[in-house]
């Protein structure tokens, strides 16, 4: 019934906010990744790009609900769940969280290994590369 | 008495119990069921462990599943090895492992030693992407547990198996003993000491009156009245049997005629004290008598009783006959003896016989026909008895040659006028007695009457029978000493006659000797004559 309910808000939410979600990296970053290469490096499985340069993954508080349903098909409350059990055995963390788009968009053009997303409204190829939309 | 004999043979015997061999085969069912109950149970519980564990093996795959595929996911092996241990926590996992694709996260097993583990896995697949496959789980069952928990299953089904048998076995021989075996041994005691034919009865158990054993009871004295009341008939008419068999006793034995019995053989089985009498036999065991056969031991005539015995056994008819008896004394014993078959109570053949003493009857018969058949002076036979003798004999043998003489005593007549009939007499007393010494034994001499005699030689020729004659003229013309004072001479005319020669009956032949003899006479006296043709008589003189 909560799941429901909860499927019903997001529903909502995202036919009112505008739906696309770009993933975006370093300019520098030329590598081309699938959806379930940028799926492992979010969730921890990898730390490093197919080419063998170290990727940080960044979140930011408003879109992740948003990105993580987009990305994983899963509730955002079971990826919670699933970093509450990784953060327990203290080997990896989830990613570090960020404001908004304004700040992933600096810490992405800071650091060449850097990975995160914004609102798709947002984007400018000039200061930064788009490895993905997310419909 | 049959009774009493079998119940000392329980006596002697020690007594099987009913109840315990009751008991005994119920034990031993029940535990061979029980057996065969618990290795089936065994192998149905081992059987059902394998299934449970295989199903209870995938629920805790199922439990651990997401968390496992999370460090495979992951390659956390942290979280792999807490799965792995909480799997181990289990009796029934022996060993498990996670796996990611390219490396083993963590894997354990436990310290028992166990044979080829059977492993059970599991793929796992990705949380966030359903068709990405990044590891594996496996586990394998602890062998032993399957067979352990079998084990305590049957071990625990036997346990109250066996508390279940012995429980009833007990109470049942408890039951039976006390509603069975007791009750029996009592009427079995009470019917042990029971004379026959006594009043005594079985005690009628008041918790029985309506089951087996009250009708056992019931029927046991019930055939104990009726023994009683048999009893007693039987020893009224055991009473009146006796009596009967007594006065029997007496008339069979009090009897004036010998009564016995033989068999088929002739061999005495039982007489009376009577024939013993009769036979002049004195008192003997009687075994010595039951083997003997009869003719033998008493009878002079055997072989004509032996024909006798034939005859009654053929014919089945009343045989009859006398017999003279075999004893010490002087004076024969004659008996009248009667035969008849009968049959015993098994249907063998037997002779009946009676025998009477009639000696008395038999001398006297005896001394009549002697009387009759014999001339009272000189003891010689007369006519019609030596007529009889050769025309037996001739039956006997038709070809045989006999002669007849007829002599006729020359001088009688004057001796007898001259000195008497006394000194007649014994002239002819003397002249019979050397007539029969001039002839066998076998031979007969006859007194015809008068001075008379006829004489007949068996079984001769005409020269012996001349010759004998010759011997009778020559004895006779001897001179006879009749006392001190007296001596008479007397001469004899002979007349042959011999058979077949002159013919073959006796009045013939007598009548050819006559006319011999007469031939002699009229030619001189003292001399014989036979006729050797139609015409002719040959006459030779002393």
């Amino acid at each position: 019934m909560k799941n429901f309910i909860l499927s019903c808000f997001f529903i909502l939410f995202s036919s009112s906010a505008s739906a696309e979600i770009a993933i975006i990296a370093h300019l520098q970053n030329n590598q081309q990744l699938n959806q379930l290469q940028i799926q492992d490096i979010f969730m921890g499985r990898t730390r490093a790009f197919p080419s063998g340069e170290f990727a940080t993954p960044f979140d930011q508080n408003e879109l992740r609900t948003i990105f993580y349903q987009k990305l994983t098909t899963r509730p955002v409350a079971q990826i919670n769940a699933y970093w509450a059990r990784l953060m327990f055995s203290g080997q990896i963390s989830p990613p570090t969280k960020l404001a908004d788009d304004q700040s992933m968009i600096k810490m992405i053009q800071k650091n060449t290994g850097a990975i995160g997303y914004i609102d798709s409204k947002n984007i400018d190829e000039t200061i930064f590369r788009i490895l993905l939309l997310l419909e | 008495m049959a009774l009493s004999s079998n119940n000392d043979n329980n006596k002697i015997m020690p007594l099987k119990h009913l109840h315990h061999k009751l008991v005994f085969y119920v034990l031993c069912s029940a535990l061979f069921i029980a057996t065969i109950a618990i290795s089936l149970s065994f192998m149905n519980e081992f059987n059902r462990s394998k299934e449970r564990t295989v199903i209870t093996l995938n629920q805790l795959m199922d439990t651990v599943e997401k968390t496992a595929a999370i460090a495979a996911y992951s390659r956390d092996k942290v979280i792999a090895q807490d799965v792995i241990e909480g799997l181990l926590r289990n009796d029934i996992i022996y060993q498990a492992s996670i796996s990611s694709e390219q490396q083993l996260l963590a894997s354990k097993s436990k310290q028992t030693p166990s044979e080829f583990p059977q492993q059970y896995t599991r793929s796992l697949y990705s949380p966030f992407a359903q068709q990405q496959l990044i590891g594996q789980l496996s586990i394998s069952p602890n062998k032993q547990f399957s067979v352990m928990e079998a084990r305590y299953a049957a071990f625990s089904s036997a346990a109250s198996s066996l508390l279940l048998i012995f429980s009833t076995t007990a109470i049942l021989l408890i039951l039976v003993r006390s509603y069975i075996s007791t009750p029996l041994l009592n009427i079995s005691d009470t019917v042990h000491s029971v004379q026959v034919g006594e009043k005594t009865r079985i005690p009628i158990l008041s918790k029985h009156r309506d089951n087996e054993l009250g009708r056992l009871i019931d029927d046991i004295n019930d055939l104990l009245k009726r023994q009683e009341i048999k009893y007693k008939q039987e020893s009224i008419l055991r009473k009146s049997v006796q009596h009967m068999e007594q006065q029997l006793r007496h008339i069979f034995d009090s009897s004036s005629a010998g009564l016995f019995l033989l068999n088929n053989k002739g061999q005495l089985i039982s007489h009376n004290s009577t024939f013993l009498r009769v036979l002049h036999c004195k008192k003997q065991p009687d075994l010595t008598f039951t083997d003997s056969v009869f003719a033998n031991s008493f009878i002079k005539e055997e072989s004509e009783f032996k024909l006798m015995l034939r005859n009654a056994l053929q014919s089945g008819e009343l045989q009859a006959q006398d017999f003279s008896i075999r004893h010490n004394q002087d004076s024969t014993v004659w008996v009248h003896c009667l035969l008849s078959k009968v049959a015993d109570h098994t249907g063998e053949e037997r002779i009946e016989g009676v025998i009477f003493d009639v000696s008395k009857r038999v001398s006297n018969e005896q001394a009549t026909k002697h009387q009759a058949e014999h001339d009272s002076l000189t003891g010689l036979l007369l006519r019609q008895a030596i007529r009889e003798h050769f025309e037996s004999y001739l039956i006997g043998d038709a070809e045989a040659e006999v002669s007849v003489f007829v002599l006729d005593l020359d001088g009688f007549k004057q001796a007898n006028d001259t000195y008497g009939h006394d000194v007649g007499d014994n002239v002819l007393v003397q002249t019979a007695k050397r007539l029969i010494a001039c002839v066998r034994t076998d031979d007969l001499v006859c007194r015809l009457g008068g001075d008379e005699f006829l004489v007949i030689v068996f079984n001769n020729n005409d020269q012996i029978a001349l010759n004998i004659a010759k011997n009778m003229v020559l004895n006779i013309q001897k001179p006879m000493v009749i006392n001190d004072d007296l001596t008479v001479q007397v001469g004899v005319s002979i007349g042959i006659a011999i058979s077949p020669e002159h013919g073959q009956d006796f009045d013939i032949l007598v009548k050819a000797a006559d006319a011999a003899m007469y031939e002699v006479k009229h030619q001189g006296k003292n001399g014989y004559g036979i006729r050797v043709s139609a015409t002719q008589i040959n006459v030779k003189l002393f």
